[in-house]
């Protein structure tokens, strides 16, 4: 597989159809390995991938060290998980990149796709993806759980897991649909929200970052992974996924044709306020 | 001295008695973290090390640097902040403590920071020395050992048999072993667990030079693609020591806050015009390699790095700082 795919980013960057490819080499962490940009044809032997492809490509693809790669009439491609592809139709929605500017290797089962992509190279179920599931059905249980509680309870749960938020923002800068420009944490005339770590702050923080991601989220639990002091943030996340399910019947990244329900209106809105 | 470890357990819970908090490393669900104990039996001495270092109780998190209120007639009144509490910390690793006094000249420059000091004047650190490493770690790269005494007060190693010895480094250290002296004996001839600690993995001399010279070298670029700049390098690091201050006030009563900050990130250096001299994220990774290997060797004749790994171990994007020191060696 992996022989493939190298071949494939040699053919396409030798071709001229992409100037540059996002996808992962090996670095110094055995269980973690890293993102990469591959522009020339012979560089493509630096790919890898396998159980560690761990952090989300989407991201990279709003740097703008490499939105400078594109140059004038390239594309950019980029080795897609299912969720890194999820994020690419976030990110369309949105229009914070265009469709035709990005060039989608998707590597995995097609049935676990959103069909956007260009291509696909075929794979059995990954061990990352089925970790994934795993993973999705274990947070799932215990949002079940949490709703058990009472709703002291629940505030002591979350009082305590906050505690331990350090503001270092890393659930932010990883996640491919954090990319304001200027993050309402960091907006400081006002000060929106206490920058410190202490309860107020961490409380605001968690929230409104949950909140922002309503209805956008696309699922891929990279806040939570990069959390370095392991705050369950999924769990909100898919607290919040499960609410827009239920009342908009709606899934984030998986159409760019379906309009999303919290950035959109419609005349007959129940709600008057909304036109 | 030496120390057997029903002795250790006794003295770590009289200290614990004696009503000084004791901070010590224990593990929370899979979180590693040095956090105050109640009882010898949390102490969890393993692999991996406390997420968070021992950093946040010399330079907190954040903490009220002062407040004030308005009187009946308008006046102002000014509230001193709360005294930090003597600790004792427990089981910190020599890197570590040897951090301390090399944030200490930061910290005791042109403007005296009382806070750190009044805590490190406070703070009483028993270290106790690795017996392994894991492939983050390079202390000895940076002029350290698992046996460094540096910062330290109280110096503890393992013997084969599973005792302890004991060396009081400071008089602070000194004094607290006297105090407690029934349950130390006479070092028998038992020998220390040696552990010589990672191999070293670059040369330390040839980083500076190379760094002076190149600020626009192209690696820069290259080598900072993965970054997200996210804080987690710079809060994880025990030596990172900037931070930044925030007011909040009422019409009636107001307090300023002092709170970690991070080179990592944009907000940074954002000028009040909006320019931004670190306008991207290769730049500022570059000061956090510059300023920990060059400009703070230039002004404190120390390297602000202690080898401990934790910006390597921790990054969500697997930057390494390692690699960019060998990389650096391999460009001289
Ligand atoms: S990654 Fe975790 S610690 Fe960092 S700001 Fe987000 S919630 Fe807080
Ligand atoms: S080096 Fe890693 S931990 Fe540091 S800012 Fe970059 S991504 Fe975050
Ligand atoms: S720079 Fe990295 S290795 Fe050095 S002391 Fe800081 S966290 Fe540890
Ligand atoms: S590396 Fe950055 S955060 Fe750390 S001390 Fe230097 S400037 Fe401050």
């Amino acid at each position: 597989m992996l022989d493939k795919l190298k071949q494939r980013i040699k053919e396409l960057l030798t071709n001229k159809i992409v100037n540059c490819v996002i996808g992962y080499e090996q670095g110094d962490n055995p269980t973690l390995a890293r993102p990469v940009y591959i522009t020339k044809p012979n560089e493509a032997e630096r790919l890898v991938y396998n159980e560690y492809c761990i952090p989300i490509l989407a991201k990279y693809i709003l740097k703008p060290e490499v939105r400078s790669l594109k140059l004038e009439a390239g594309k950019i491609g980029i080795i897609a998980k299912p969720s890194d592809v999820r994020a690419l139709v976030g990110l369309i929605q949105e229009k914070q990149i265009i469709r035709e500017d990005v060039y989608i290797i998707a590597v995995g089962r097609k049935e676990d796709f959103p069909k956007i992509y260009d291509e696909i190279i075929e794979t059995p179920l990954s061990e990352l993806d089925a970790k994934r599931k795993t993973q999705d059905a274990e947070q799932l249980k215990q949002i079940a759980e949490f709703e058990k509680k009472t709703p002291e309870e629940k505030r002591a749960f979350w009082q305590r897991e906050f505690d331990k938020c350090i503001k270092c923002y890393a659930c932010r800068q990883i996640c491919p649909l954090c990319y304001c420009r200027v993050c309402i944490a960091d907006k400081n005339q006002p000060q929106w929200i206490p920058p410190m770590p202490n309860s107020g702050g961490n409380f605001s923080w968690n929230m409104i970052r949950a909140y922002h991601l309503a209805g956008r989220c696309i699922d891929c639990g990279e806040c939570e992974r990069a959390c370095p002091v392991d705050i369950p943030l999924m769990m909100l996340n898919k607290k919040i996924q499960q609410m827009i399910k239920e009342k908009f019947d709606y899934q984030a990244g998986l159409d760019p044709e379906v309009p999303p329900p919290l950035s959109t209106y419609q005349e007959d809105d129940k709600e008057k306020f909304i036109i | 001295m030496q120390i057997t470890k029903t002795n250790l357990e006794q003295f770590i819970n009289e200290l614990i008695k004696s009503g000084k908090p004791v901070v010590a490393p224990i593990r929370e669900n899979n979180l590693s973290a040095y956090k105050p104990i109640n009882s010898f039996n949390q102490i969890n001495l393993d692999l991996p090390f406390p997420t968070k270092s021992a950093k946040e109780y010399f330079l907190a998190d954040y903490e009220k640097i002062l407040s004030y209120s308005f009187g009946e007639k308008g006046q102002i009144e000014m509230k001193e902040p709360d005294q930090p509490k003597e600790l004792i910390l427990f089981g910190v690793r020599p890197c570590e403590a040897a951090s301390f006094p090399i944030m200490n000249k930061v910290f005791s420059w042109d403007s005296q920071d009382k806070f750190y000091q009044e805590r490190l004047a406070k703070n009483l650190v028993i270290t106790v020395a690795c017996e392994q490493s894991d492939d983050f770690c390079f202390c000895t790269s940076v002029g350290l050992s698992p046996q460094a005494t540096d910062g330290s007060d109280i110096f503890m190693r393992k013997t084969q048999t599973g005792d302890y010895l004991a060396e009081g480094i400071t008089d602070k250290g000194k004094n607290l072993i006297e105090k407690h002296k029934d349950l130390f004996a006479e070092n028998s001839n038992e020998k220390p667990i040696d552990y010589k600690g990672p191999e070293k993995k670059f040369d330390l001399k040839k980083i500076k030079p190379w760094l002076e010279k190149n600020f626009e070298h192209p690696m820069w670029n290259q080598i900072s693609l993965p970054c997200i700049g996210c804080g987690v390098c710079t809060f994880t690091c025990p030596n990172c020591y900037c931070f930044d201050m925030v007011d909040e006030a009422t019409l009636k009563e107001g307090a300023r806050y002092k709170m970690w900050d991070s080179c990592q990130f944009r907000m940074f250096t954002v000028h009040a015009s909006g320019h931004n001299p670190r306008d991207n994220q290769s730049k500022r990774f570059r000061q956090r390699i510059e300023h920990k290997f060059n400009y703070y060797p230039d002004k404190f004749d120390h390297t602000l790095c202690v080898g401990c790994g934790r910006c390597i171990r921790h990054c969500p994007a697997d930057m390494s700082l390692l690699e960019t020191l060998i990389t650096i060696n391999k460009l001289t």
